[in-house]
């Protein structure tokens, strides 16, 4: 079938030509059009019920609210990991589903279970599921900040809130924005307790009259005459006034006004976090993406909506778009990683002229890569498969073998129509070329063939390795493929056009003296290597066994480092500290941070914003630090941002990191961090006791860096005990009462009042004279009796100052508390091993386990499923070359040339990271198939010669058979070594330190490969190949028999 | 009886250092996740936050009511208990009708690098508890308030 793909566009040579052509035009379009992000799709599905329970504490969230919808959700199909956190008033769960999931069915299955777990909950008490994001949905930060102060916090709140927010809503793409900062506006009223008391009046009195304090209602319709007529009660309050003057009772006979007990007026919405930039007060608002959206041309639209926006935004207001912005990595990555594919083509079209020295024949082979280019991006928009740096980084990898398939075919196309020039009576130039493609065609199918399956296991990889190292295969194979087919078609037909049809001279095939000087060399070595092949094969026995044992000494990596140009830095300040204080030593780091050069911008948000899916407290500062571009390395810069902070706030618990690797962290082990420990059992008190074990037992362990107990911890809480003995004999149930005092403490909504669009809600709940004291909330009066006297809460319990949990984490249904840590300067592997060794006498009382997670857990996993697949591949390559040589001496012989590849790699890595990471396991078992290729083309020749040349088994038919071949070998490694220059010189480059790794394998093992082939396989075809030779003869004469 | 009267002496003798002094507000969370109180000489349990500062006791208490009591020097280094006595006693008191009045003692002992013990049952909140220990010849006092 293949031979008459060859005859076909031979034939048809000038219709190949034209479609060649359209399809680069069309080809070339469709890459310009494709999605563009800087990752492929790694999003795990999630979905998040969040809760408000105002009022709540951590424990009776966790017990009330998180544990019914945890058990609710138990069980769904696909689910991986149920995780929750229970802080003050917030419960937020996730259900982590498997990859590949479809999020919206699981939202669906979600939102039914959420339908039975509501009946459990508390009344009043309603889940729901925030909106799908991705992990990178943070796209962008805006803020508004008025730096004259003519806006006050509150106008520019409600600015944000009433206008910026729902115009980028309506935005496609857009999921989310979740405001921090400035005040968001509330009508009040605020009781007294003691003009309360004095009225006469009563929590109860006050919930009744209050609650329907002002309504619209209808009443139907009416008709009158031949017209119909909608009832209205228009009763809603419509301004501070009318809240004022509202009835609320009555004392001695005379009606009693709201303002005679309580001030009313516009205030602000309790807080619980607040935001700044630049170490200024402002409104940050953080733009998350929809998964699906692209973020490069959402953040454009975004972009100019906030322009126009701008335009229109009241005097003094100023709306700060030059944050932190996705979008600059994404470009940065994909633009340099574009540079790389670039650098890599000029690579090789100079190697190729180099060696062939020749402009027509460089031309044919280079075509290869710009139509293998077009072609997968058209099979890219067909799957739907987009830009990123890992579809990006396997073109990379794959442009230097773009051209090989190609090298080989002109190549050999050239010197057959040299030779044919040369006879008496030349063949027809397309036979010619027919069978010179035809002659090399098994070798290059063959060869192709090994490296598309070496690819094939890869994608048996979970997790988030799977997904972020997939694509990077699909583009390999995909361009591979391609460059196949274009060799198959494309080339003959240039060939046939611009070089067979050269005028009939008989000219010699003459080399280059390039060619020439290293043929000369080459001969001389192989005539040394065939008289000593033993010491040769031993040698490189020895060097191969050193390279393997060198292997288990070096360090492990999961993923390597990103450069993400900005900065993720969390502050954990001791629970219990005020908002105020959290806000200003947050504000104070941010003025700090600005005086580092590299630092461009900061944006800050303390506590939790309304509406935010994570439970922080407000001890929690996260700062987005956008970082110049600088000649200074990432670690230095990261160094003095942590030497800033303690200057500032010595006491604070740092976590610095970058936004998307923080966030891929976060995916696999739902923490922050590379080493999570987490510990799990049934009492938070036990599991903070087992946390401060383990800390004291790690702490002094060399490379570990941000060692943190999670801050799980008591914090200040003012506790009223209610006596139920006492609350019995006050004709009171204790439920009654607990409920009375949150509606005075914690206050309610009693309404709303609508102020043109815009909703505000209408609070009643005692003023701060008479709920800020232990004292005064003593004397509140919760009942009157009918001899006058009033029932205080002093006499049914006591009011104290105690302690009680921030926060209650939970994770597969059991309460947990992590011990997080980052590793610095070693590797995390060993690390790990140490951690493990420090903590395996802890003494776990009945009920508690540790597990150990973070990348690591990804990192052990990965390994252990790499080395099956990689024997996987190595048994396929295997199964591929003895299909092919029907010979398992020869399919071995080929296989030499992995280990050959190792001691390049292994000495590759050694001069640089000296880690093995994920990327460099593959890399690996790319370059087995890549390395096969040389042992292939050289075999295959020789078994050409004795079948079609009448050459016989000997040091001269290796030699020739070595010779001939070895400018297409040299050409075809010198192409992808080259082509990863651009990579290899590039560590830490933003987007490509996935693919630096890579390219440090593939080139140190193509080099050690390539040189030490040249000595090996004659060497050993020399030793052992002449049997498997007469019978790979054998069958061929016995097959060409039957042919006739 | 010579028992009897030695524990009623012991007894009376600890409702002289109640509440006057060592107590204080609770402290943040310590390095177990419990709470902190600084430890002085009993001599001077009296003198509420003019005493010296000697060390500082996390107490710990989980949901079985099982207390772990961790002793820290000034910069909150876990100490060594080999010089310390080898038990803890404790005095239990409840708050009633805004009055803290005494309900009990009990014991912690020695575990590793804490003392160990469990806390009576309490029907009421909060409650106060005094230790007393010994570092070498040196008597002390640590008092926690308001638990729950």
């Amino acid at each position: 079938m293949l031979n008459s793909i060859i005859k076909l566009a031979l034939k048809q040579r000038l219709i190949f030509l034209t479609a060649a052509i359209i399809l680069l035009i069309v080809g070339a379009w469709q890459a310009l059009h494709l999605p563009v992000d800087v990752f492929p799709d790694l999003n795990r599905p999630i979905v998040t019920v969040m809760t408000e329970a105002p009022g709540f504490a951590p424990e009776e969230t966790e017990i009330e609210i998180s544990l019914p919808i945890e058990y609710a959700l138990n069980g769904l199909p696909d689910l991986l990991r149920l995780r929750s956190s229970s802080g003050p008033g917030i419960s937020i769960v996730h259900a982590e589903f498997d990859w590949g999931t479809d999020i919206y069915k699981n939202r669906q299955m979600v939102a039914e279970r959420l339908q039975l777990a509501k009946e459990k909950l508390p009344p009043g008490i309603s889940p729901i599921m925030t909106p799908s994001s991705s992990i990178m949905g943070e796209i962008m930060f805006i803020a508004l900040t008025s730096p004259s102060g003519e806006m006050s916090p509150m106008e520019l709140r409600t600015l944000a809130e009433w206008t910026v927010r729902p115009r980028l809503l309506s935005i496609s793409g857009v999921s989310q924005i979740v405001t921090i900062g400035g005040d968001l506006k509330q009508f009040q009223i605020l009781v007294s307790a003691e003009k309360m008391q004095s009225k006469g009046l009563t929590v109860e009195d006050l919930k009744h009259s209050l609650s329907e304090i002002g309504l619209n209602t209808s009443g139907g319709f009416i008709n009158i005459g031949e017209r119909e007529y909608l009832i209205r009660a228009m009763g809603r309050v419509e301004s501070l006034e009318h809240m004022a003057e509202s009835y609320v009772g009555t004392h001695l006979g005379n009606p009693i006004s709201v303002k005679e007990i309580a001030e009313v007026r516009i205030g602000s919405h309790f807080k619980r976090g607040n935001g700044s930039i630049n170490g200024n007060p402002a409104v940050v608002m953080t733009i998350q993406k929809q998964p699906s959206a692209e973020t490069l041309s959402l953040t454009r639209t975004i972009e100019k909506e906030l322009k126009l926006l701008s335009e229109s935004l009241p005097n003094g207001v100023e709306l700060k778009t030059d944050l932190f912005k996705q979008s600059y990595f994404i470009e940065n990555a994909i633009g340099n990683v574009s540079e790389a594919l670039r650098d890599g083509t000029i690579m090789v079209a100079i190697v190729l002229m180099l060696f062939l020295m020749n402009w027509r024949t460089t031309f044919i082979t280079l075509t290869a890569i710009p139509m293998s280019l077009v072609l997968t991006a058209i099979i890219f928009h067909f799957f739907g498969i987009g830009v990123n740096t890992m579809t990006l980084g396997g073109l990379a990898v794959a442009i230097g073998e773009l051209v090989d398939d190609a090298i080989v075919d002109v190549e050999n196309v050239h010197r057959r129509l040299s030779e044919n020039r040369l006879l008496e009576y030349p063949s027809p130039v397309l036979k010619v070329i027919y069978e010179a493609s035809k002659e090399i065609r098994n070798s290059i199918v063959f060869s192709t063939l090994i490296i598309v399956l070496v690819f094939l296991p890869l994608f048996a990889l979970s997790g988030l390795e799977g997904r972020l190292f997939s694509p990077m295969g699909v583009a390999y194979i995909i361009s591979i493929l391609s460059s196949l087919l274009v060799s198959l078609t494309v080339t003959p037909v240039l060939c046939y056009y611009l070089i067979g049809k050269k005028s009939g001279e008989a000219k010699v095939n003459k080399e280059g003296f390039f060619v020439r000087f290293l043929k000369k060399y080459a001969q001389r070595l192989i005539e040394i290597t065939l008289v000593h092949p033993r010491v040769i094969l031993i040698g490189v026995g020895v060097i191969s066994f050193i390279a393997i044992y060198a292997v288990t000494f070096m360090g492990r990596d999961f993923l390597p480092t990103f450069n993400e140009g900005s900065a993720t830095i969390g502050l954990q300040a001791a629970p219990g500290i005020s908002l105020f204080t959290s806000n200003q030593k947050g504000m104070e780091v941010e003025k700090a941070l600005l005086e580092i050069p590299e630092v461009k911008s900061t944006t800050r948000r303390v506590g939790r914003a309304e509406m935010d899916e994570h439970a922080e407290g407000v001890s929690w500062n996260e700062i987005d630090v956008d970082l110049h571009k600088s000649e200074k390395s990432k670690e230095k810069v990261f160094s003095q941002i942590r030497t800033k902070i303690k200057e500032v706030w010595p006491e604070v618990y740092v976590n610095l990191g970058q936004p998307i690797s923080h966030r891929l962290d976060h995916m696999l082990s739902g923490v922050r961090s590379q080493i999570a420990l987490k510990i799990f059992g049934p009492d938070i008190v036990e599991l903070r006791r087992l946390g401060g074990e383990i800390y004291q037992k790690i702490k002094d362990i060399e490379g570990l860096t941000d060692l943190q107990v999670e801050p799980l911890v008591q914090i200040p809480q003012l506790k009223i005990f209610i006596d139920k003995e006492e609350v019995k004999k006050a004709r009171m149930s204790a439920g009654t009462m607990a409920k009375d005092l949150e509606a005075l403490l914690n206050g309610y909504s009693v309404g709303q009042l609508i102020e043109g669009q815009q909703i505000h809600n209408i609070l009643l709940r005692l003023d701060e004279k008479s709920r800020s004291q232990p004292e005064t909330i003593e004397n509140i009066s919760l009942k009157l009796l009918p001899t006058g006297d009033h029932v205080k809460v002093k006499e049914l319990g006591n009011v104290y100052k105690g302690t009680g949990p921030n926060m209650i984490n939970r994770e597969g249904l059991q309460r947990r508390l992590v011990v997080s840590a980052n590793s610095v300067g070693v590797d995390l592997n060993e690390l790990v091993s140490t951690i493990k060794k420090a903590i395996q006498e802890t003494n776990l009382p009945t009920g508690y386990h540790i597990e150990i997670g973070g990348q690591f857990e990804g990192q052990e996993r990965s390994t252990r499923q790499m080395i099956w697949l990689g024997l996987l591949s190595l048994l396929l390559i295997f199964l591929v070359l003895f299909f092919h040589f029907n010979s398992a001496v020869l399919a071995s012989q080929i296989m030499l040339n992995i280990p050959l590849a190792l001691i390049g790699s292994v000495g590759a890595i050694y001069l640089t990271s000296r880690s093995f990471s994920l990327a460099s396991l593959i890399a690996f078992v790319t370059l087995c198939g890549i390395a096969s290729r040389n042992g292939i083309m050289m075999i295959s020749h020789y078994l050409h010669l004795m079948m079609e040349e009448n050459e016989t088994f000997g040091k001269k038919m290796i030699i020739r058979g070595t010779l001939e071949r070895l400018v297409p070998v040299l050409m075809t490694a010198l192409t992808a070594i080259l082509a990863l220059t651009p990579l290899l010189f590039a560590k830490g480059e933003p987007g490509k330190e996935i693919l630096h790794p890579v390219a440090v394998v593939i080139v140190g093992g193509l080099l050690t490969s390539t040189l030490l082939d040249l000595l090996v396989t004659p060497a050993i075809f020399w030793l052992f190949g002449e049997k498997a030779a007469q019978k790979a003869i054998q069958k061929y004469q016995r097959s060409k028999t039957e042919e006739f | 009886m010579k028992t009897f009267f030695s524990i009623i002496l012991l007894a009376l003798s600890f409702s002289l250092f109640a509440h006057e002094g060592g107590h204080g507000d609770v402290e943040d969370g310590g390095k177990f996740g419990g709470v902190l109180s600084p430890i002085v000489a009993k001599s001077e349990a009296g003198k509420g936050n003019k005493a010296k500062f000697l060390y500082k006791a996390e107490l710990v208490r989980s949901a079985a009511g099982v207390l772990s009591f961790y002793i820290f020097d000034n910069e909150m280094k876990l100490m060594d208990l080999k010089d310390f006595s080898p038990e803890i006693a404790a005095k239990l008191e409840v708050k009633k009708k805004g009055k803290f009045s005494y309900v009990g003692d009990f014991k912690l002992q020695k575990n590793g690098n804490h003392y160990k013990g469990q806390l009576p049952k309490i029907e009421y909140k909060p409650f106060n508890i005094d230790f007393f220990l010994s570092h070498g010849k040196q008597d002390l006092f640590v008092g926690f308030s308001n638990l729950d």
